[in-house]
């Protein structure tokens, strides 16, 4: 199956592709070779990317870690993980494989140097200032002033992010992010100024857009919609073609474009955010990898593979690409999020019923019964629904039959099991 | 559902493929129903469910891999594509129908009544085992097939939690409860123990003394290879502790019949992680080991014994002319205490890597191919060539490089043509290591009594220390000071080894003093050493 004995070295993680993906995306490409952190998610999928290819344990250090791809001698690393694009940049570099130079990685996964550079080249002027400690909330305010958000500087998943209105709120949240005890572990973040939304129900007021960048330029795959966000920033689901006029579109490619040239990307796919404000869109954040979740939805009905489109790129290919075609239909995905409330699954209701509504193609539950699910506000999804529709009305209806038919029993500590339906659990926000 | 597809037999079941996936997939799909066209992951199925499959597929005699089930994940699709590929049954893989899952039941009923208290599991030795523990008391050699493995570990020692982690780590892996019995039962029976006592032995030095406990280190390590270890009575290993104030030596001597050097690694990590974790105070986090391994391992070991097209294929594989000896110069086990080697540099080390990678092989195909056109100056041998070569018997299932045991085989590969360029050599060598894949577990000892002779006098052993040396660092326990010793029973043996633990990369030739003059040894270790540097000088089209 592989073709003329390429090898593809997959720095693993948790990400955007799963294990199984990316044994299938990239198989026909030549040998995979999974490089790993130790971390609980390889841990538990380790016996599947020995089914898939080989796996080499990172150590950590820079010097051991390129010794060791040396080793593997590649035609490619790549990796579809947030949290290993600076890691991969270095190993590739190292290689004189096609990649991110490490600026690039850099600006694209730290989102305080991403803002400063879309500022200095005049592409966004989204107010920002880096939050280290809770005593530089007054410097921070009085350049961003409320209503800010405070994220990460680094991280993805909407992980720690909250929005803040008042100077109560921002206590309050400085408070949990600085106590040692926050979702991601981070000790830095960034204050934004919080971009209001236009009128957009019942779609969301956010959209992301996909792209592939090569030294010839960029090339969007597709301007992805997405379902209302969940409090504080939870994304439940996302669909194909967008529902934003046709003007609308061209400014969200535009300044899109526009911004992965600022930062300098000339290399592999991209994932950016953008929120669509009343005076036109504005730039969330850009991720440097391919976009969470859409592979399945690409691949089973479009025939495309992102993933291997990822490897190409990372073999030096120019795979010839253009806007994806949704052949007139609507393309989506649903996750239920888990209560924010700690619990245990103890059942899911409904999956059969799901899956025999018209429109619905697929239902998958992450959280197995018997899952302690931790609680709090991070994104913690428990299945995914997903779908084609003929239009986005019927996407919406669709949606809504599914949740209705959907629920879910969890047991809260001292208290006795409830069933709650994925409506309830969607509308808590 | 489980009972029903445990009784198809295999023939049916892949006359009746489709039917058979589908009672598979909805099995593992909390006994959904499955169309031929539903999808595998549309159906809530992922890639940890998709392993339970296979292996569940594989036990009702279906040759598909995870790969196929994550490529073709519908029913329809992965049925036209089973029928249509010509792929043979997996290696290990279970042919016949599987036996109760009781592991007791590969026994006669007449030895199950013998099977004393205090056992959890008795399961038939297997070949290797038995062939192992005769040599050892043939021998007399009480150092033979006995390894010490030892290393440093930085952080405190605190006994308690050592303890425990050592016992939790016994509980974990039988084949550190297992005693063997070649008399009582019809057959060679291992016993697994639901205790023991651990063998533990603990220095504790009151202040930093390196000096002092590397002596102690070595004292024990002599001690440790010489004593030797019964093979009728648990455990068949013994750990000694030297406790500094910062840090600690452990070391662990071993019979071979129950671990293979390839189970060191996992022995260990498991071990420091349980002890790590006791340290803090936490739960240890170690995967789950694949249900009734050894009992597998077995299973496919018998039905590989039963094969008369197994047999053939080694037998032609071995049957020629020998390299070395004469029929009935050699038989048993040797002592091969003499030594000679050169080490390896990182040039013909990246050399033989650049090779192999145009070769488009691997680097052990490349050595061992530079192996095999050594022995043929060496001994003046033109055409028609056999060597040993040491193989990894596990079965191919998810999980079972967590296996702890003896699933090593060393097996003949026969070189019939010598004179082809290095890619085609390593080519070929890797192609014959591959086809020999399905019957790679067939007992040496089977191979040996139908050629009337041993089947190679040569012996090739490939070990590339690196994953093994990474594996503690996984746990977030430092370890250093590493060191491993070990005695196997071949005349004449080559362990090429990459990036060892107390010599860097190197070549060492262990060889019987009796049956071969040491400049005759040396003057192998020349030829191979200008064979490596040839391999590695090439610029292969």
């Amino acid at each position: 199956m592989s073709r003329g004995g390429r090898t593809l070295a997959v720095v693993y993680d948790e990400g955007a592709a799963s294990a199984g993906e990316i044994g299938v995306g990239l198989g026909d490409l030549g040998r995979v070779v999974f490089l790993v952190p130790d971390t609980p998610h390889n841990r538990l999928l380790r016996p599947v990317m020995e089914n898939l290819g080989d796996v080499v344990a990172l150590s950590g250090s820079s010097r051991e870690d390129i010794d060791l791809v040396r080793k593997v001698a590649p035609d490619a690393v790549l990796t579809y993980s947030e949290r290993m694009i600076r890691k991969t940049a270095e190993l590739a570099e190292a290689m004189g494989l096609p990649s991110h130079s490490a600026d690039v990685a850099h600006a694209l996964t730290d989102k305080v140097r991403q803002r400063r550079i879309l500022r200095t080249r005049g592409v966004d002027e989204v107010r920002s200032h880096p939050l280290r400690s809770p005593e530089e909330w007054p410097t921070a305010l009085a350049t961003v002033s409320l209503p800010a958000i405070i994220k990460p500087v680094q991280g993805g998943g909407s992980r720690d992010t909250y929005a803040v209105t008042t100077d109560a709120e921002a206590a309050e949240v400085l408070a949990l992010l600085f106590s040692g005890e926050n979702e991601t572990g981070s000790t830095e973040f960034t204050v934004e100024e919080l971009l209001e939304g236009r009128p957009s129900l019942p779609y969301g007021d956010y959209v992301s857009v996909e792209s592939v960048c090569t030294e010839q330029g960029v090339v969007h795959l597709a301007v992805t919609g997405k379902f209302p966000l969940m409090k504080p920033f939870r994304e439940p689901g996302r669909f194909w073609p967008a529902h934003v006029p046709e003007d609308e579109e061209r400014a969200i490619l535009d300044l899109t474009s526009r911004a992965l040239q600022a930062l300098d990307v000339t290399y592999g796919l991209t994932h950016t955010e953008l929120k669509l404000t009343a005076s036109g869109p504005r730039i969330i954040e850009i991720n440097g990898r391919l976009t969470g979740h859409m592979n399945l939805t690409t691949r089973s009905t479009l025939g495309i593979d992102l993933v291997r489109l990822g490897g190409l790129l990372a073999l030096g290919e120019r795979p010839g690409t253009g806007p994806l075609d949704f052949g007139g239909q609507v393309h989506f995905q649903f996750n239920t999020m888990a209560p924010t409330q700690a619990c245990r699954l103890e059942r899911i209701h409904g999956a059969t019923e799901v899956r025999r509504i018209p429109g619905v193609v697929g239902y998958r539950n992450y959280a197995k019964p018997g899952t302690a699910i931790p609680g709090g506000v991070m994104t913690y999804p428990l299945d995914v629904i997903w779908g084609t529709c003929d239009d986005h009305p019927s996407m919406i209806e669709v949606v809504r039959q599914a949740l209705q038919a959907l629920s879910y029993d969890f047991a809260f500590p001292g208290g006795p099991v409830r069933r709650i339906t994925a409506e309830v659990l969607t509308n808590a926000a | 559902m489980q009972n029903t597809d445990a009784d198809v037999p295999a023939a049916a079941a892949t006359t009746d493929l489709p039917a058979t996936l589908t009672a598979v997939l909805s099995e593992h799909l909390s006994g959904q129903d499955v169309g031929p066209d539903d999808d595998f992951y549309a159906l809530g199925g992922d890639s940890l469910i998709a392993l339970r499959v296979v292996a569940s597929a594989q036990q009702h005699g279906i040759a598909m891999t995870l790969k196929d089930l994550l490529y073709y994940p519908t029913v329809r699709e992965l049925t036209e594509y089973l029928s249509s590929s010509a792929a043979g049954p997996p290696p290990g893989a279970a042919q016949s129908a599987p036996g109760p899952a009781d592991g007791d039941s590969l026994l006669a009923a007449g030895d199950l009544a013998l099977v004393p208290t205090g056992v959890e599991t008795a399961l038939p030795a297997s070949t290797l085992q038995v062939g192992i523990i005769y040599l050892c008391e043939t021998s007399g050699d009480p150092e033979l097939y006995h390894s010490v493995v030892g290393w440093e570990t930085v952080a405190p020692f605190d006994e308690a939690v050592f303890r425990s982690a050592l016992g939790r780590l016994c509980e974990r892996h039988a084949a550190l409860r297992t005693s063997f019995d070649l008399g009582t039962f019809s057959e060679s029976v291992q016993l697994q123990w639901s205790g023991i006592e651990l063998p533990l032995k603990i220095e504790q030095l009151p202040e930093s003394d390196p000096v002092k406990a590397r002596e102690l280190v070595d004292a024990w390590k002599e001690h440790g290879l010489q004593l030797p270890l019964d093979w009728s009575r648990a455990p068949l290993f013994r750990c000694h502790v030297v406790a500094q104030p910062d840090s600690f030596h452990i070391a662990v001597a071993t019979h071979h019949a129950v671990i293979d050097g390839w189970s060191y690694g996992r022995l260990i990590v498991d071990l420091l992680e349980l002890y790590a974790a006791g340290l803090k105070d936490t739960e240890a986090r170690l995967p789950e080991l694949p249900a009734a391994g050894e009992r597998d391992f077995i299973v496919a070991e018998r039905e590989l014994l039963a094969s008369a097209e197994a047999a053939d294929f080694w037998h032609q594989r071995a049957d020629t002319t020998p390299l070395l000896f004469e029929r009935g110069q050699f038989g048993g086990a040797a002592n091969a205490v003499a030594k000679t080697g050169f080490p390896l540099s990182p040039e013909v080390l990246r050399g033989l890597r650049n090779t192999a990678r145009t070769a488009r092989t691997s680097l052990k195909s490349v050595a061992l191919a530079a192996h095999v056109r050594a022995l043929s100056e060496w001994t003046g041998r033109q055409k028609d060539l056999v060597t040993g070569v040491v193989v990894n018997t596990r079965p191919e299932r998810a999980g079972s490089d967590l296996m702890v045991g003896l699933y090593l085989n060393t097996v003949p590969l026969r070189f019939v043509s010598l004179d082809e360029s290095w890619a085609d050599m390593a080519r070929h060598a890797f192609d014959l290591e591959r086809e020999a894949g399905p019957y790679r577990a067939f007992p040496l000892a089977r191979i040996e009594s139908r050629l009337e002779r041993a089947p190679f006098d040569t012996v090739f052993n490939f070990m590339d220390f690196h994953v093994y040396q990474d594996l503690p660092a996984t746990v977030g326990v430092e370890t250093r000071s590493w060191w491993v010793r070990g005695k196997p029973s071949f005349p004449f043996r080559v362990d090429f080894e990459v990036e060892g633990t107390e010599a860097g990369s190197r070549v060492v030739v262990a060889y019987d003093p009796a049956l071969l003059e040491e400049r005759s040894a040396e003057q192998y270790a020349l030829h191979f050493e200008s064979a490596l540097a040839d391999a590695a000088s090439q610029v292969v089209a």
